[in-house]
C-alpha cells in the first residue's frame, strides 16, 4: 500500500517536472496587479502573490527548476565522486593517498558555507549554485565508493577472477560496478532531498535563481516580505517543498533498509 | 624505575605535541584551500569589483583610480600573494559596503551569531539525547511513534521555511514574540558592549531589556533546533538501542540494577561517543544554518552581514566569513575528538 502511494507521488512529481503546463492552472508569469495577494480560492488554489501571479502555477512550474536542478546536481556529484573514489580504491598506493587527501580537505568544510562562498564568487545565478553544490557534494560519494571498492577488491571471487586472467576492465564491469551501484543509488535518492533543501537555501539568499523565476527557494524568499499580509504565500509553497523532500528521504530510507535482502 | 617513568612521560608529551602540530598543519591546509578556491572563483566572475566599489555615478577615471587603490590592476598572481599575506596578518581587507576593516566588522557581528548558535546547540544537544534515550528505552510507546514521524519530517524541513512559519504563527498572528531583530539597544538605552543582547542587558542591569532579548531569541533558536533535532535524536536512539542489547546490560539486570540506572549509568555512557561526533559536525552545519535564520529574522549577526555581502558582491567579507566559520568548525571537531578518551576509557591507552 505504502509502495503504491510512493509510486503515485513520484509519478505526479515526474509529470510536473516533465510537463508542468498540464497541471498548472494559469500562466506562471501573467501579472494581474488588481488581484494581488488574494487568499487561496477555487480560482487560485494557492492564492496570488504581490504581482497577482497565480502561486499554484508558479510552484508547479518551479518544480522543474528546483527538482530538475537537484537531480542534475546529485547525478554529477555521484558520477564525479564514484569515478574518483573508485580510482582511488582500485589503484591504491600514491593515487589513493593524494585523492583521499583532497576529499578530506573538502569534507573538513561546513558544506553549506563553502557552497555559499563558491556560489557568491562565481556569480549569482542558477548555474553557479548548481556548480557550487556539485563541488561540495562529490567528496561524500568518493569516500563511500572507495570504501566499497576496497572491500570488494579483497573478496575471494575477485581474486579468483583475477587468477584465471580476467582483465581490470572486465572485473570493474562485472564485479565492482554491480556491488557499488546499489549503495550509490540509495545515497543519491536521499541526497535529492538534501540537495533540494541546500539549493532552495542558496536561492533564498539570492545566490541562485533570480526573479522572475518561479524557483521554490526564491519564491519563499519573495514571500518573506509579505509574512504579515498573506500567510499562504510562504506556507503553501513551503509545504509542497517539504512534501517533495520527505518523499525522497522516505524512499531512500526504505531502499537502504531493503539492502540486506 | 624513576628513569623509565620520566621517559614515558616525555614520549607521551612528544607524541601529544606532534599530534597538535599535525592538526595545526591540517587547519592551515583547509584554510588555504578555502582562500585559494574562493580567490580563484572570484576572479573568474563577470562582475567588476572596482566598478561596484566606486559606485554607480563614478566616471571611468574614478573607477580606474579605485581599481589602483584596491590593487586590482596588478597581475593575478601578485594579487593572490598579496591576499594570502594579508590573511596571514589577520588583515582581511575592507568591506566595500560598511567601509570598515572586515576584521572589525566580524568582531562586531560574531557575538550575536554565537549567542544564537550556542543557545540552539545546547538546547538540541540536550533534547536530542533525552528524547533519543527515551525512544530507545520505550520503543513501543505512543511518544516513540510520534518521534519517528517527527524525525523523518524533521530532516525534510528547510530551516528558512521553519523560520517563516514561526514568524507567521507566533509573531504575526499570536504576537507572542517579536517579529525580527534582537535587542533594540537605543530603545532600552543599553550600551553595546559584547554584541550579545542578553549579556549586554545583564551588564546594564536592565531586567526588562534582558527579558526582551531572551524573547527575541526564542523564535530563531527554535527554528535552528527543529532543523537539527531529528539527526541527534535518531542517532542517540540507534546507538542506545544497540547498547541496550549488549551482554553487560543483561549482566547488570541479572545483578538486580534498576532499568533507569542501567540506561543512564551504563548504556548511555557507552552510546554517547558517536552522538558527540555527530553533534560536533552539526555545529558546523549550524553555522551555515544561522545565515539563513538570521536573514529570516533580520538578526544582526554574521549571517546577515554575509547576506548583505552576497548582494553587493563584497568579496572581502565573504572570504573572511568563510575562513572564520571554517576555522571554528575545524577547532570544534578537534575539541570533540579530545573529549572521546574522557568519555570512553577504552580509548585512553591509544
Amino acid at each position: 500500500m505504502k509502495r503504491i502511494l510512493i509510486a503515485l507521488v513520484l509519478a505526479i512529481i515526474a509529470i510536473t517536472v516533465v510537463a508542468p503546463s498540464l497541471i498548472a492552472t494559469h500562466d506562471p508569469f501573467a501579472l494581474d496587479v488588481i488581484n494581488r495577494l488574494q487568499p487561496p480560492s477555487a480560482e487560485h488554489l494557492f492564492g496570488t502573490d504581490e504581482a497577482g501571479r497565480d502561486i499554484f502555477s508558479r510552484v508547479v512550474h518551479g518544480a522543474r527548476i528546483t527538482i530538475g536542478s537537484s537531480m542534475a546536481i546529485v547525478f554529477f556529484a555521484a558520477l564525479l565522486g564514484t569515478l574518483i573514489g573508485a580510482s582511488a580504491g582500485w589503484f591504491g598506493g600514491r593515487i589513493d593517498s593524494y585523492l583521499m587527501r583532497i576529499v578530506d580537505v573538502f569534507l573538513a568544510f561546513p558544506y553549506l558555507v563553502l557552497a555559499m562562498a563558491l556560489a557568491a564568487s562565481i556569480g549569482r545565478n542558477m548555474g553557479s549554485s548548481i556548480l557550487a553544490l556539485i563541488l561540495v557534494w562529490w567528496p561524500g560519494y568518493a569516500r563511500m565508493v572507495r570504501g566499497q571498492v576496497l572491500s570488494i577488491k579483497n573478496e575471494l571471487f575477485v581474486k579468483a577472477s583475477r587468477a584465471i586472467g580476467t582483465g581490470n576492465a572486465r572485473i570493474l564491469r562485472w564485479h565492482v560496478v554491480p556491488h557499488t551501484s546499489r549503495a550509490v543509488i540509495v545515497r543519491a535518492t536521499l541526497d535529492i532531498g538534501y540537495v533540494t533543501i541546500a539549493l532552495t537555501g542558496l536561492s533564498f539568499l539570492g545566490l541562485g535563481a533570480q526573479n522572475p523565476s518561479p524557483e521554490w527557494g526564491l519564491l519563499i524568499s519573495n514571500a518573506k516580505a509579505y509574512v504579515l499580509f498573506g500567510w499562504w504565500y510562504s506556507v503553501l509553497p513551503g509545504l509542497v517543498l517539504v512534501g517533495v523532500v520527505s518523499i525522497f528521504v522516505v524512499l531512500g530510507d526504505r531502499l537502504s533498509k531493503e539492502k540486506g535482502r | 624505575m624513576k628513569n623509565a617513568r620520566t621517559l614515558t612521560s616525555r614520549s607521551r608529551f612528544l607524541s601529544r605535541a606532534a599530534r597538535i602540530l599535525n592538526r595545526l598543519w591540517w587547519l592551515l591546509v583547509v584554510v588555504w584551500t578555502a582562500v585559494t578556491l574562493t580567490f580563484v572563483l572570484s576572479r573568474l566572475i563577470p562582475a567588476d569589483p572596482a566598478r561596484l566599489a566606486a559606485g554607480l555615478q563614478a566616471g571611468p577615471e574614478q573607477v580606474e583610480e579605485v581599481r589602483r587603490q584596491l590593487g586590482l590592476d596588478r597581475p593575478l598572481l601578485e594579487q593572490y600573494f598579496n591576499y594570502l599575506s594579508g590573511v596571514a596578518r589577520f588583515d582581511l581587507g575592507k568591506s566595500i559596503q560598511t567601509r570598515q576593516p572586515v576584521v572589525d566588522d566580524i568582531f562586531k557581528y560574531l557575538p550575536a551569531t554565537l549567542e544564537l548558535v550556542f543557545a540552539a546547540f545546547i538546547t538540541y544537544a540536550i533534547l536530542g539525547i533525552v528524547f533519543g534515550v527515551l525512544w530507545a528505552r520505550f520503543p513501543r510507546s505512543l511518544g516513540s511513534k510520534a518521534l519517528s514521524l517527527f524525525t523523518v519530517l524533521g530532516v525534510a524541513l528547510p530551516v528558512f521555511w521553519i523560520g517563516l512559519i514561526l514568524q507567521v504563527v507566533f509573531a504575526a498572528n499570536l504576537k507572542w514574540f517579536p517579529l525580527a531583530g534582537n535587542l533594540p539597544y537605543s530603545k532600552y538605552q543599553v550600551e553595546f558592549v559584547t554584541g550579545m543582547g542578553t549579556v549586554d542587558a545583564l551588564l546594564a542591569g536592565d531586567i526588562p531589556a534582558f527579558g526582551f532579548a531572551l524573547k527575541a531569541m526564542v523564535l530563531p533558536v527554535t527554528a535552528l533546533v527543529i532543523s537539527q533535532f531529528a539527526v541527534s535524536t535518531r542517532l542517540t536512539r540507534s546507538t542506545m538501542t544497540s547498547e541496550l542489547q549488549k551482554q553487560y546490560v543483561t549482566a547488570a539486570r541479572a545483578r538486580g540494577s534498576s532499568e533507569t540506572r542501567i540506561t543512564i549509568f551504563d548504556a548511555l555512557r557507552n552510546a554517547l561517543n558517536p552522538v558527540i561526533t555527530m553533534l560536533g559536525l552539526q555545529f558546523g552545519w549550524l553555522l551555515g544554518g544561522t545565515i539563513l535564520v538570521e536573514v529570516v529574522f533580520s538578526w544582526p549577526g554574521l549571517g546577515l552581514y554575509a547576506f548583505n555581502a552576497f548582494r553587493t558582491f563584497d568579496y572581502n567579507p565573504i572570504l573572511a566569513i568563510t575562513i572564520v566559520i571554517t576555522i571554528t568548525f575545524v577547532i570544534v571537531n578537534e575539541l570533540v575528538s579530545l573529549l572521546y578518551p574522557k568519555l570512553d576509557p577504552r580509548l585512553r591507552s591509544q
